[in-house]
Parts: C-alpha cells; sequence; structure tokens
C-alpha cells in the first residue's frame, strides 16, 4: 500500500503547492534561464525553495551545470579528439596563398 | 585604441630609418616578430579547423572558415601585438569569423516556432507539471564521476551526437552561449531573435541535451 498512498500524497501536496509555487516544468525553464542573466530574487528564491523540497529538480539543476562544464571541455579543440583535419587541398591553396611576399 | 596603434605603425614604416624595435613590425620582416605566417598551415590550420568544426558543425564550412581567417590574419599581420602567441591571435581571428556566420545563418535559418517543448521532453511531466515519478522519465542520478568523466572520449563523442540532434537554430544558440560565452543580448542581435525566444531555444537545448545524454553517455 505504501507506494501508492505515498504518490497519492505527493501528488496531492503538489497540486496544493502548485497554487503557490510554480511547478517542477517551470523550474526546469527559470534554471535555465538563471544560467544566462540574474533573474530577479523573487524568482532565485522560487527556484532555491523548490529543490529543497524536489529532489528531481535538484538533479536538473545539477545536471545542467555539469552540461555546463563538459561542453567547455568539449570546445576545446585540445581536448576533443575531433577526428578531422582540413582537406589536402584546401591546405594546398592556403600555403601557397600565405608564402607570397607583399 | 587599435586604430591608435595601427596609425603608430604605419608612420613608423614611412619613417626611413626607423628605430631598431620598430623594424620587426615592418610586415617584410614578419619571421622576426614572432609570425610565421608560411609555416600556418603546418602548425596551426588543423587546430583552427578542429576548433571551428566544433562550433559550425559542418566540415565545409569550417573549411572555408578557416581559409578566411588565415586570409585576414595574413593582410592584418602589421595589427598582429608582439609577445602574443600566435594561436591565440589567428584563434581570436577565425572566432570572429565564426560569430560572423552565426549572424548570417540566423537571419536564413527558418524561425524557431515551436512555443512548447517537443512530445519526448514534454511527456516528462504530469498534467500539473511536475516530473513524472517512473523512473526512466524523471531525471537520473548520474554518479559521483559524472564530471570527471566529461573529458573522456566517450562523452565527446556522445556529446557531439546530441548536439547534431538538435535543431540548427538551438544548437547555435547553445554553441554561442556555452562554448563562446557570448552574452545573451548579443546573441539575441546575432541569431535575430527575441528574449523570449532565445529562453525558449537554450532551454531547449539544455533539456534535451540532458536526457539525450542521459541515455547514450550515462547509460552505456
Amino acid at each position: 500500500m505504501g507506494s501508492n498512498l505515498k504518490t497519492r500524497l505527493r501528488r496531492g501536496m503538489m497540486r496544493l503547492m502548485g497554487r503557490v509555487m510554480p511547478s517542477c516544468k517551470e523550474i526546469s525553464e527559470l534554471v535555465s534561464a538563471s544560467m544566462d542573466g540574474n533573474l530577479p530574487m523573487r524568482r532565485r528564491l522560487s527556484i532555491r525553495f523548490h529543490i529543497l523540497m524536489c529532489s528531481f529538480c535538484r538533479r536538473y539543476e545539477k545536471q545542467l551545470l555539469l552540461l555546463r562544464i563538459g561542453t567547455k571541455h568539449y570546445a576545446e579543440p585540445d581536448e576533443n579528439p575531433v577526428e578531422a583535419s582540413l582537406s589536402a587541398a584546401a591546405s594546398e591553396r592556403l600555403k601557397r596563398a600565405l608564402e607570397r611576399k607583399p | 585604441m587599435e586604430l591608435a596603434v595601427s596609425f603608430a605603425r604605419m608612420s613608423d614604416d614611412a619613417n626611413p630609418a626607423p628605430p631598431e624595435t620598430m623594424v620587426t613590425r615592418n610586415p617584410a620582416h614578419s619571421s622576426t616578430d614572432g609570425l610565421n605566417p608560411s609555416e600556418w598551415v603546418d602548425a596551426h590550420s588543423n587546430y583552427l579547423f578542429r576548433y571551428a568544426l566544433i562550433r559550425v558543425r559542418d566540415e565545409g564550412v569550417a573549411e572555408d572558415m578557416v581559409q578566411e581567417a588565415l586570409l585576414a590574419a595574413f593582410k592584418a599581420r602589421d595589427h598582429y601585438t608582439e609577445g602574443a602567441s600566435e594561436r591565440g591571435w589567428l584563434t581570436g581571428i577565425l572566432r570572429h569569423k565564426i560569430l560572423d556566420h552565426f549572424r548570417q545563418v540566423g537571419r536564413d535559418r527558418a524561425i524557431f516556432h515551436e512555443q512548447s517543448l517537443p512530445p519526448e521532453l514534454d511527456e516528462r511531466f504530469d498534467d500539473l507539471g511536475q516530473w513524472k515519478t517512473e523512473p526512466p522519465l524523471s531525471p537520473k542520478v548520474w554518479g559521483p564521476d559524472a564530471a570527471s568523466q566529461m573529458q573522456s572520449k566517450e562523452f565527446m563523442a556522445a556529446l557531439k551526437q546530441c548536439l547534431a540532434k538538435l535543431p540548427q537554430r538551438c544548437a547555435d544558440a547553445f554553441v554561442l552561449r556555452e562554448m563562446e560565452a557570448v552574452d545573451s543580448k548579443e546573441i539575441q542581435e546575432f541569431l535575430d531573435v527575441t528574449a523570449a525566444n532565445l529562453w525558449v531555444l537554450l532551454h531547449r537545448a539544455r533539456m534535451q541535451l540532458r536526457l539525450c545524454l542521459e541515455k547514450n553517455w550515462i547509460n552505456v
């Protein structure tokens, strides 16, 4: 009985709180927005308050921040072993152009 | 500031007997002032090509960017500040070319109309907007070494795949914001979108990338 009751209780509580606080869906939008500029204090507080109680949104925020860190590594050519190089034709063309003396 | 410097150099070059330190600024002596254009292709073109490819995600476009950047750098070599890293200087010029590219495609690419999330993302929330609690639908635990694994080949491959699955405009916005750390006001201008559009683009990009990484990287 436990998990069913728990789910119903949780939903009931969330429904009640939905009137006063944003849903997970809204929080996911706000978490993203908070990474692109300063949100008003009221918004920031509502994220923090929600995240205090909601482990999914807590994970979501943490993982978006991880995504940001991972993307920084990905963006660095020395760290990202993309297997690709400038075509031979383009290299030759460029070499000729760059060897011309002014 | 830059302009003032280049004027100063122009008058130095016109001086029939420039002081010795100024001679090195003359392009005819470029091999002595830290720039070696004839070595650029061998020394830097692969790095630059990969830098561009990671961002524009198209080999043809990346190749054009590198060629344009190196030719522009060759023309502007008088503006090079001695002591700066050659690669850093070239990368800066390439970066400008890439931003210009985004500005151009920003106007061409179809406007992103979707105001709401696509079904694959939207179905993760119930009718109250709460995460559905069934495990495959809500965000999973990524484990303590997720952060340290983000320099692995596997992560790079997964993120590449996941980026390729995003709508182009979403990916463009994400690249500008997260790889180039461009300010959101500026991205709005580059991509010719409103603040609300950009908010949706970035939110969608992050949510989809997070989910895609969870499926293709965390779970393998």
